[in-house]
Parts: structure tokens; sequence; C-alpha cells
């Protein structure tokens, strides 16, 4: 079977990977070390911090910035027929210096394809933008969305943006006119409505209310509605919530529609239509509880299949998903909702047939 | 179909909803418009049975942006009391339509006017 995996963390093995993409005088503050960059505000528990333990690479640099480690690991391993960069390394997170956060994201996105797309082609990229100035962001996206691999627009998701709000349009425009989808990860600012929580284990529990809350702005603030050709996925953020949050709003639309004309349609509706949420993780729900989950969501084609790699909570695609679901519904979500979702050419039937 | 005299036309005052009782019990309110058309409701919300004589007459929003809103004047709307939930008042279906739940449609009666006595037939 086909294996789509939407969720693959590439990096850089540090900061000074991005000097050659980089003008002045930006070049010569990161140059100079300048800037240590981003660090987590708190401590992995898991054995490999933050990663899998079983995943190094040979020089002992940081195992996301090593693509042959990708392919070993996870893309030969599995045989996964196509994967998605979705990053590690997010310029949003920087709340000043717009200019150089700007600057940051236009050189990630070339380090990208220089040192990942061109590695191999099963490979697909997302554009990383400096989502604060929509309109730096907007012409970020107008100047990578040519390049055959960038399938979407990263909009990461941190602890004080809701993308709903009309002053990010100008990003959701971009990727319209670039026939691209647009995509939502946290990152190590993302919060719940209390903040992190005072431990680890509460801080990574709560990330998928920071989803819904993502989900929940969107659609009030008539994102869906404003850019009918776009559709939308929420990474690592969980999906067992979202028949609660399509209720909640249809309800909530249904006695406050007076506030809001500008949806045209039930939240569900939009949900069903144009959302898919990724898998991982996965929540170890026994097959039963899939199908339940996926009753409720009242359709089979939200779900698509991640892996998180190298993350410690990776899904193994064959473990994680259960063999025992339908076919159809393993197969919707293997491979044939996202590849619906990015418009992915897939090996011809007669090579899925001989599986 | 009964048809029960229920008011005389000036004891309903204009744009206020009016509270009356069939005989077998069946609740009403009725509306008297600008135009001094009278025009008789069920006096339960069909979501959770609220009484709609506490409820509240107004004109639809529209908008195609985020924070643009008008009122359109061309369609009357009763709202629920209780949850806010609007009805056309000409065609008595809900505004948000939900094919996957219950219809919610409000009951709309025939009203008549007979030496200026309010007849609604039911």
């Amino acid at each position: 079977m086909p294996i789509i995996d939407t969720d693959v963390h590439e990096s850089f093995a540090s900061l000074q990977d991005l000097v050659p993409y980089l003008a002045d005088p930006y070049k010569d503050w990161i140059a100079s070390g300048a800037w240590r960059g981003f660090s987590q505000p708190f401590c992995y528990t898991s054995p490999g911090n933050g990663n899998r333990a079983d995943v190094k690479s040979p020089d002992g640099s940081p195992s996301a910035s090593d693509p042959n480690l990708l392919k070993e690991l996870v893309l030969d391993k599995y045989d996964i027929t196509y994967a998605v960069l979705t990053g590690y390394f997010y310029p949003t997170m920087l709340k000043l210096q717009y200019g150089l956060a700007s600057a940051l994201a236009r050189a990630y996105n070339d380090y990208v394809v220089d040192h990942w797309l061109t590695v191999d082609d099963r490979l697909l990229g997302s554009i990383q933008v400096f989502a604060r100035d929509p309109q730096a962001a907007a012409r970020e996206i107008d100047r990578m969305a040519d390049h055959p691999g960038m399938r979407q627009v990263m909009l990461p998701v941190v602890d004080d943006i809701a993308y709903g709000d009309p002053h990010y349009r100008p990003i959701f425009e971009a990727a319209e006119r670039n026939r691209l989808q647009v995509a939502f990860h946290h990152t190590v600012l993302a919060e719940g409505p209390y903040g992190m929580g005072l431990h680890y284990m509460e801080r990574h529990a709560l990330l998928p209310t920071a989803m819904m809350s993502q989900v929940i702005s969107l659609i009030c603030n008539g994102t869906f509605d404003n850019y009918p050709n776009l559709k939308f996925i929420v990474l690592e953020g969980g999906f067992t919530w979202l028949p609660s949050v399509m209720w909640r709003l249809d309800r909530e639309y249904r006695q406050g529609r007076v506030e809001v004309p500008w949806i045209k349609k039930l939240p569900s509706e939009h949900c069903r239509e144009r959302l898919k949420l990724a898998t991982q993780p996965t929540e170890d729900l026994r097959s039963d509880e899939w199908e339940k989950i996926v009753d409720l969501m009242g359709t089979d084609d939200i779900l698509v299949f991640a892996t998180d790699y190298p993350h410690f909570d990776f899904d193994d695609p064959d473990a994680s998903i259960p063999h025992n679901l339908s076919a159809d519904l393993r197969e919707k979500i293997m491979w044939k909702n996202a590849a619906s979702f990015y418009d992915l050419s897939m090996p011809p039937a007669s090579a899925i047939a001989a599986e | 179909m009964a048809r029960h005299t229920v008011c005389a036309r000036d004891d309903i005052v204009v744009g206020e909803l009016t509270p009356v009782t069939l005989d077998g019990g069946i609740s009403i309110v009725l509306f008297r418009s600008q135009f001094d058309e009278i025009r008789a409701f069920s006096g339960v919300c069909p979501h959770q049975g609220a009484r709609l004589e506490f409820g509240c007459v107004s004109h639809l929003t529209q908008g195609d942006e985020a924070n643009m809103i008008t009122v359109d004047t061309g369609v009357q709307i009763l709202r629920c009391p209780w949850h806010g939930f609007a009805f056309d008042m000409q065609t008595g279906h809900p505004v948000v339509k939900n094919a996957k739940r219950q219809h919610l449609r409000l009951k709309i009666y025939d009203v008549e006017i007979d030496n200026d006595q309010v007849v609604v037939v039911a």
C-alpha cells in the first residue's frame, strides 16, 4: 500500500547553515553568532530528549539535519511514497526584529530546497514564512510557490496568534493564488488556555487545545468562506476532538449567526469539506474506537497519516494504524486523503495492485 | 382546522409579540408589523420549548467580510429568548439549516380579520 507521511521534520545542523542564504546585515549577524537561535522553554523527558533515542547521525549532528538518515529510517524502511517536510525552525516565533525574521524564513526555504528537496523526489516541502509580517510572508510565498516540491504554507502555532484574525489575510490570499494548501503545526511556544501547565506532560497533552483554537478562529473569522479554494491541515494536534468542535460550532452558529453572517455554511460542513487532521500521535485507539471517531466525524476523508519523524512520539506506519480497520478506511488514512489534499500523482494502479 | 377568535385587532401592539392560548391549549404568539399585517406563530420554540413571547423580532444580518455586518430589512426574523435560534417569519424555516439535526421549523398559522377581531386558523 502507498504511504504518504504528512509530517516529517527536517532541520539544519546549526544556524550557520543559513549564512550562505542570507544577505547583509543579517548574514553578518548570524555568522558572528549574534543570535543563538530558539530554545524550548522546558526540558524534554523522553530518552532521546524530544527525538527518538535510536536516531543518531553518524557524525553526531542533530538527527533531523541528515536527509540520508531520513531516507534510511523512514522513506526506504517503510517504502514511503511521499513525505512532507514540515520544519523545525519557525521564524514566526521571533517577536521582534521583523526584517531579520523574514530574511531567516527566506534563507531557510532556500536551504531546504538545496539540501532536502533535491535529495529525494519523495520529499515535498512547506514554505516557511514570518507570519507576523503578513505582506512579507505573502511575498515569500509568491517567491517560493513555483518550486514543484512546495505544496503548502506552514503557519506555526505560537502563543499569541490566532490565524483567523483578518491581519493574516495576505498570507491566505497568497496561498490561494498560488494553489497551495495551508498547514498548522505547533511550536515550543504553543500553549493551552492557561499556559503550558507545570509539566512537560501537561504541556504536551494541551497541544490539541491550541489547534482547536486555530480551527475555531479560522471558521469564526471567515477564512474558510473568504478563500474557497484553500484547504487546511492540522499536524500533530490530535483528531479525536474534531466531532466535539464541529458540534459546538454548529450549535453556536445556529444561535449566533447574527454576529457572524459571513459564515456561509455550517462550520461542520467547512471542516468536512476542507480540513485534514494528521493522525500522529495516535493515542493508541483500538480499531473499534477509530471507526467510532470516523463515524462521528461524518466522513472518512479527514484523517491523514503522519510519523512525526524524528520525534520521540513517532508513529510507526506498520503499527500505529490498526490493520483490522476496514481496507477502505486504512487506505484513506495511509495515503488517499493526503494524495487528494496535496493533489499528488500516485504510482500507477498496476503497481498498487501488485502489492 | 378550527377558527379561533383570540382578541381584538387593536389589542395587538405594533412590533410586539403578543401571546394567546387557543382552545385546546395551543400557545400562539401574534405579531403585528409596521405595515399592519398580523401573523400568528407557534408560541413554543421547536428547539427546546422556550416561550417565544419573550423572544424578539429583528432583521436578518448579512455580510461577506468579517466585521462588516449589514441588516437585510427584507427578511424579518423571530429569535428565541433562550438560545437565540432565528426563524424566518415569512416561511418559519430556521435561518441556519442543519440537515443532520432536527429541522426546527417554526409553525405558522393562518390569520383572518373578522369585524376587527383576530381569528387564528389552527
